[in-house]
């Protein structure tokens, strides 16, 4: 990345050479050795070495070039003042510098919009800098055909520009405020469009244009204020020691600008130095911390991974991710099979091997982070297979229930209506038929009735017409031990929450009357936001182990189904705690 | 006793046999209806004395009808009846305004006397 540093340093002398020669013959021809001479000497050596640093390390921007050309500019114009000299090649160094002078102030609005990268990224900048330009221009050919260089108000001999037209100062004034106020439009609408794009940066960029927009805002408002005195100055009268204030903080302000390169130049070499911490630490970092970690290092807080599994894209955790599709996506690895693919703010674009070094530095934990994702992805798949399956068998279970008693309870309902009206019309006419009669009836009470133990075991009709608590409260009855219901009434929750509500609570005290040899049991129903919570509590003699296959497994696995959670707490001889936790996302 | 009765049930079967029992026993049943809102015109229309009232209907649940028909100008004796029992409704039964309730396989017209007369 790095060319051969011949070409900065050639630039380099040939600034020194040009600003040397200058400045004897500054000190030769000068009247006074104004500060106009010391603030073009104190930008030279900070824009050049800075330049030269840049166009060094970083050859394919132009922002090297850029910064050294202002500085070459500001070393040609340094004899931009009153000359006391008759010298001919006085005259002729006046007007070259008379034309070109104002060319510093477009090549330095010219730097300021291309930084970082060196080119103009939008339209809008383009038409900046060529309107900078063009009035540039147009202020070289005022100065030189209509300034007057010497002080009227001393004698000569005075350096005047060879193509001076017109020693009138009414005109040099006329045409010096018109080009003021060109200057001071285009200051605004560069202040303007620096503003807009550090408004509209991501972060991380706004990171790199802070010191620039800080710098370009003073020297902006300096300019402005600088031309604002130049119109007071013509149409008011304002004095100049004001103005040379001005133009000196204006100057030192625009340090900032090859400052702030360098020092961002030195953020990047700062980068690499913390992917070498990476490296160190990647090979103990669980997988879960692959993409902070990387996040950390590239200094991007939004960074994310995304690996591609069977044509599309898992994040960290297995779940499905799109690519944002304009730009900020890098793929690390081989591009035929990549290993994974960084997602990143744009600014990252721009340093390639950093990244490239990132994803070889975290290859392995990168290949690992990778099989997790793919695990996770699985898990969850079987998770809802397995909850399918639980609901079918639920619904299953409730249209058995209900063909149950759409068909055979009805049938024997009716048949109990009949024999009841045979009873009454053989009462008092035959008194051993009406026996048999009721013999007859009993039987089909008996029968409707195991019917109906039957269906509530499938599921219990009532679970489904009025919801858990009535259901439970029905339950307890037919309880072998005392059981009692507390909690608030939970009101509806969805029916794989009620019915495993349900089954939990049955099944517990089938244990309980079974093995447990308690006195009484209490059934506990209570909500907390998303959450239903179902306790079994009783007193008997404790000990209840899931892996003794009393069914308590089959619990767990049922409230698992629904992504709930299940615990036990059964100390031998002090009785048997268990509670189940089931999640609802929406009521 | 001649006390004009509405019979209201979803299966027509079960809304025939009820219909013969009682008036064997001497109810006088004067129509029939097959979902709560033709039980409520109904029952406006005729004025019946009784009401033999499903629980579960299509439309409307039958506590709620049995509320409705308490509004009626002249309120008929309303008596719930189900396929499913007593302990399947819980609290249900204590709060309505009906008279009472017989389990379909219970259902006697001296039981469907006792809950009106007595």
């Amino acid at each position: 990345m790095m060319s051969s540093p011949w070409k900065p340093l050639a630039l380099l002398g040939i600034t020194i050479a040009v600003t040397a020669g200058n400045a004897t013959l500054v000190a030769a021809w000068a009247d006074l050795v104004t500060i106009r001479f010391a603030e073009n000497l104190s930008v030279i050596p900070v824009w050049s070495l800075a330049g030269a640093v840049a166009w060094w390390r970083r050859p394919r921007s132009r922002m090297g070039v850029l910064m050294m050309a202002v500085s070459l500019f500001a070393a040609v114009t340094m004899p931009n003042g009153a000359l006391h000299t008759s010298s001919q090649a006085a005259s002729v160094l006046l007007t070259v510098v008379a034309a070109i002078n104002n060319v510093v102030f477009a090549l330095g609005a010219h730097t300021m919009l291309a930084y970082p990268s060196g080119r103009l990224p939008d339209r809008p900048s383009r038409y900046l800098v060529i309107a900078a330009y063009a009035v540039a221009a147009f202020d070289g050919l005022r100065t030189v055909l209509t300034r007057t260089y010497g002080p009227r108000d001393r004698p000569g001999p005075w350096a005047e520009s060879l193509l001076r037209v017109t020693s009138d100062l009414g005109v040099e004034q006329a045409f010096g405020l018109a080009v003021a106020l060109c200057w001071a439009v285009l200051a605004v609408a560069f202040a303007g469009l620096v503003i807009h794009r550090f408004a509209s940066a991501t972060p991380r960029k706004r990171q790199t244009l802070a010191i620039s927009l800080f710098a370009v805002g003073v020297t902006v408002a300096l300019f402005v204020a600088r031309m604002i005195w130049y119109a007071g100055h013509v149409t008011a009268g304002w004095g100049r020691p004001t103005m040379w204030l001005l133009i000196s903080v204006e100057w030192a302000g625009t340090a900032a600008v090859p400052i702030a390169y360098l020092i961002g130049l030195l953020r990047e070499r700062l980068a690499y130095a913390s992917l070498g911490d990476l490296i160190r630490t990647v090979g103990d970092l669980p997988a879960d911390q692959i993409e902070p970690a990387l996040a950390h290092a590239l200094r991007d807080p939004g960074l994310r991974l995304a690996f591609p599994v069977a044509g599309h894209h898992l994040d960290t955790g297995g779940r499905p991710v799109t690519l944002p599709a304009h730009g900020g996506v890098t793929v690390l690895g081989d591009p035929a099979s990549p290993l994974a693919v960084l997602i990143h703010d744009r600014t990252l674009e721009e340093e390639p091997g950093l990244l490239d070094a990132a994803g070889a530095a975290t290859r392995l934990a990168l290949e690992n982070a990778r099989l997790q994702a793919e695990v996770r992805a699985q898990l969850a798949q079987v998770r809802a297979s397995r909850a399918r399956i639980v609901a079918a068998g639920d619904a299953a279970r409730r249209r058995l229930e209900r063909d149950l008693h759409d068909g055979a309870q009805q049938r024997l309902l009716t048949l109990g209506l009949l024999v009841r009206m045979l009873h009454g019309r053989l009462d008092g006419i035959d008194e051993a038929a009406r026996r048999l009669a009721d013999e007859a009836a009993a039987e089909v009470r008996l029968t409707l009735a195991e019917l109906r133990e039957l269906a509530r075991g499938i599921h219990p009709a009532i679970l489904t017409d009025q919801g858990l608590r009535p259901a439970l409260d029905q339950l307890v009855l037919r309880c072998g031990v005392p059981v009692t219901v507390t909690g608030d009434d939970p009101g509806r929750w969805p029916a794989e929450v009620e019915s495993t509500a349900y089954f939990v609570v049955s099944e517990a005290l089938a244990n309980v009357a079974k093995h447990a040899r308690a006195g009484g049991a209490v059934v506990n129903l209570t909500h907390d936001g998303d959450l239903l919570v179902v306790t079994v509590s009783d007193d008997g003699v404790g000990g209840a182990d899931p892996a003794a296959g009393t069914g308590l497994t089959g619990l767990a696995d049922r409230a698992a189904a629904v992504n709930g959670r299940f615990t036990l707490i059964s100390p031998p001889g002090a009785g048997t705690d268990l509670r189940v936790e089931l999640p609802c996302a929406s009521r | 006793m001649g006390l004009r009765v509405l019979v209201v049930d979803d299966h027509p079967a079960f809304r025939r046999l009820a219909s013969r029992l009682l008036t064997a026993e001497g109810f006088d049943v004067v129509g029939e209806a097959g979902d709560g809102a033709s039980a409520l015109t109904r029952a406006a229309a005729i004025e019946p004395e009784v009401v033999l009232l499903d629980v579960l209907l299509p439309d409307l649940d039958g506590f709620a009808v049995a509320e409705r028909l308490a509004l009626l100008p002249h309120p008929p004796a309303v008596v719930l009846t189900s396929s499913r029992t007593r302990s399947d409704f819980g609290t249900r039964l204590e709060r309505t305004s009906a008279r009472g309730f017989v389990a379909k396989e219970d259902l006697t017209a001296a039981a469907v006397a006792r809950l009106v007369l007595g």
